[in-house]
Formats: C-alpha cells, sequence, structure tokens
C-alpha cells in the first residue's frame, strides 16, 4: 500500500486518437477531475513525444511508493499493445495503487475494474476493423450547403 | 420441408420475432417507437432520484409525491435560476452508481430489438427541464447527425419523469417528410430555421406520451421543441445508445460513449492473438 497522498498526473507529447491536445488542456481536463472525485492533484509528467516511447510511465510506475496512483489525461495514453497494458495494471495493483483516466471518467481501482477499463481501449483500437472504419464521415461535397448548415445550426 | 418454404426462407434473411418486427416497422415509419417502460421499479427509482436531488437543490425536503413535485416545480424556481437547478440535479444523478443501469433496464429489450445487443451508451446525463413559457431551454429545428458530433447510427432514449404532450414534449418529422424537406433545406439558407419549422411544421409528430412510457427515436430525422405553453414543468431525460461496433462520429466511444453490453464471442475477438512468430527462413 502507498503511504503517500495525491494522484500523480500523465500526459503526453503525441497525438492522442489521431488528434494534438495541447498540455494545458489535457492538465486542466486531469485537474478538473481530480477537483470532482475530491484526489488532490499531483504536478504531471509528460511523456516523451518520440514514438511508442513510455519511458516517463515507467517512471512513474517505479514510484508509486511516493502517491495514491495515477491520472491519465486519457486512458489512450497507454501503450497499443494489450499486454504491456496488462502489465502496467498489474504493477498498479501490486502497489495497491490506482489508475484513472480523466478524459473517459473511468478508473482501475481493484481487479475487478479491468474488463470494463480495459473493453473501451480493445473495442476501440478494433474499429478501425467494423463497418465504415468504424467511422462516418460527415463531409458532403457541396460547399454551399455546409455552410447553411453551420449558419442555421 | 416444401420447396415454396425453402425459398421463402432463402429470402427472408431478417430472422426478427414478430414483436421486433411491429417495433421496426413503427421506428422506421414514424422515426420513433413509444412503449411501456419495461421496469417500472427502475423508472421510479430514477423519478425519486431526481426530485430529491431538485429538492435538496431548492432547500427543500424531499417531496412525498415526485411527480406532482416535478411537474409544478415551477412554482420554486424561475428561469434565472433554472439551469443551475438542472446542473445540480446531473450532478447529483451522475455520482448514483446504479442510475445509468437503471435507466437501460427501462428500455433494454426495446433498445436491443431497434439497436442491438452490443450496445454503447452515452457517459453524460442530458436533462431537459422546460418551464411553462420558458424560451430560453429551447432546442430549435435540427437533425443531431447534420451538426452536432453525432452519428445516424445514433438512437435516443427519452424518458419522461411526468406526462408529456402538445408542446410539453417533443416535436420530430417522420422519416417519410424528412427525407423529402432534406432536399429543399436550401431554399431556407437566408430565412433561416424558424421559417423551416413554419414549413414542416404541419407534417411533424409532436409525441404525446405518458409517465411510465418511454421514446426511442432517432435524432437523424428532424426534431426539436417549442416553447411549453401548458402550466405544467416537462422533466425529460435524453440519453444516447447506438450499436458498439457501428460508426462513431465526434461523439466517441471513451469520453462520449461507454460499452454496457460485450458479448462473450466479441470479447474473445478482441483479445485474439496470432500464435507465435514465424520467420520465413
Amino acid at each position: 500500500m502507498t503511504n503517500s497522498q495525491g494522484y500523480r498526473g500523465y500526459i503526453t507529447s503525441r497525438p492522442i486518437r489521431g488528434q494534438e491536445t495541447p498540455h494545458q488542456v489535457q492538465n486542466m481536463v486531469a485537474r478538473e477531475y481530480c477537483r470532482r472525485n475530491g484526489h488532490l492533484y499531483l504536478l504531471s509528467a509528460t511523456e516523451y513525444s518520440i514514438p511508442n516511447c513510455f519511458m516517463m510511465l515507467a517512471e512513474l510506475l517505479n514510484s508509486l511508493d511516493e502517491c495514491q496512483g495515477i491520472v491519465l489525461y486519457s486512458q489512450f495514453l497507454l501503450p497499443q499493445k494489450r499486454t504491456a497494458r496488462l502489465r502496467v495494471y498489474e504493477q498498479l495493483i501490486t502497489a495497491g495503487a490506482e489508475l484513472h483516466a480523466a478524459l473517459e471518467n473511468t478508473a482501475i481501482r481493484t481487479k475487478a475494474d479491468i474488463t470494463a477499463f480495459e473493453d473501451t481501449i480493445s473495442i476501440v483500437n478494433a474499429l478501425p476493423a467494423a463497418p465504415m472504419g468504424g467511422q462516418y464521415d460527415k463531409t458532403i461535397e457541396s460547399a454551399e450547403f455546409e455552410a447553411f448548415k453551420l449558419a442555421v445550426l | 420441408m416444401s420447396k415454396d418454404v425453402e425459398s421463402n426462407q432463402s429470402e427472408d434473411r431478417n430472422f426478427l420475432l414478430d414483436q421486433e418486427s411491429v417495433l421496426t416497422d413503427q421506428f422506421s415509419r414514424q422515426g420513433f417507437v413509444v412503449h411501456q417502460a419495461e421496469s417500472s421499479e427502475a423508472l421510479d427509482y430514477i423519478r425519486a432520484q431526481t426530485a430529491i436531488a431538485a429538492a435538496t437543490a431548492l432547500n427543500m425536503s424531499a417531496p412525498d409525491d415526485p411527480g406532482a413535485f416535478l411537474n409544478t416545480v415551477d412554482q420554486h424556481v424561475d428561469v434565472g435560476g433554472l439551469n443551475n437547478l438542472r446542473m445540480s440535479v446531473i450532478e447529483s444523478l451522475l455520482g448514483l452508481p446504479d442510475f445509468h443501469i437503471n435507466y437501460f433496464n427501462c428500455a433494454r429489450g426495446l433498445l436491443e430489438s431497434l439497436v442491438g445487443n452490443e450496445l454503447a451508451m452515452q457517459r453524460n446525463i442530458a436533462l431537459s427541464v422546460q418551464l411553462p413559457d420558458d424560451d430560453g431551454s429551447l432546442l430549435p429545428l435540427h437533425s443531431d447527425a447534420w451538426g452536432s458530433e453525432c452519428s445516424p447510427f445514433e438512437v435516443v432514449l427519452w424518458v419522461p419523469l411526468v406526462d408529456c404532450y402538445d408542446t410539453k414534449s417533443m416535436y420530430l418529422l417522420p422519416p417519410e417528410a424528412n427525407a423529402k424537406w432534406v432536399t429543399q433545406l436550401e431554399d431556407y439558407k437566408d430565412d433561416g430555421v424558424e421559417a423551416l419549422f413554419k414549413a414542416i411544421e404541419p407534417e411533424v409528430t409532436w409525441v404525446n406520451i405518458k409517465y411510465g412510457e418511454v421514446l426511442a427515436f432517432t435524432p437523424s430525422v428532424m426534431h426539436g421543441n417549442r416553447v411549453n405553453q401548458t402550466d405544467e414543468t416537462r422533466w425529460s431525460f435524453n440519453i444516447r445508445f447506438k450499436g458498439l461496433f457501428t460508426p462513431y462520429s465526434g461523439k466517441r466511444l471513451g469520453e462520449y460513449f461507454m460499452p454496457i453490453s460485450v458479448r462473450p464471442a466479441s470479447r474473445v475477438g478482441l483479445e485474439f492473438e496470432m500464435p507465435g512468430a514465424f520467420y520465413d527462413s
């Protein structure tokens, strides 16, 4: 069990699900999540922008005795490979720490929470193989019509 | 088995149950289905919790009759205080660990018939409170698929906590009329949404629905509400559901939708990994 108070934030410098999110916005979301849930928010660690690099996450996992857990900006900051994610969960649970995802408002507190947490990630990862690539594209041809819709909505 | 029977079977590949076919026909024709809530316990729980949250926000004690209290809440709050009340109620309900499953249980079978048996559900709670004559809580005519990050694969489960009728309710344009009017949208580009509403008004359907019933509709057809000209307050939730593996738009799985029913075969597929590494030597 950890002794220290507070949850360490974890944000990234890489695109998340294809979108760039400013560090400031990631921190705001994580901080607000902690406020709503009555958690003390500790300064966040920022992952390197090097593709597939999780050195900063590894550092946090090695320092779990200094906090109550980790607050990810999004659960999609975790490694793409399921086996790698499972190792993260295992390390946290063994240390008696929690893993929170601020954007998705979800958390792993015990082993029983892993399935629901993992479902969202694995389904999103599978969606490109679903009909229409899992994404409905609203692009239409008429720029005039598009402008109209913007105007009236 | 006769040749005719075999032939019929091979032509009909939509193996829906009779009840599902009835719902499918209604939904396709009207754009919506009104159905008895499948769990009155779940619905009563939601209404009671909502009334308690509203009373708490208004510094009142829990009402003996939640329905009557909600229906006449305009006696206790004015338009200026309405949004704070609404947000306070939403925050209270989001704190209930069993709100979502109770909401789903109000229409589990209906949603599985209309949408599918592997579902994603909206995480947040959308609550509409419309005081009599309040023009500040209106949703002008729109289709969700046009511009609000919604995928046309979504269905809205609209659950009233009070009887809703006439302008206290909502309207929508049935799919056939919607298809016709969509082709004429450009004619209204200078006149705007209100002019478009006036044009389609004779063809819209106002949904009359009582407490104890639920409404499932496709938000891809034009719909909205008007100033509530009754002397009662409307309370209704609207929460989206969609097939888990159907296309998403800006409202993504994760921050907006959450999986609520993953079947074991899908889980096997999601977790499947090809064995070993074979290399061309």
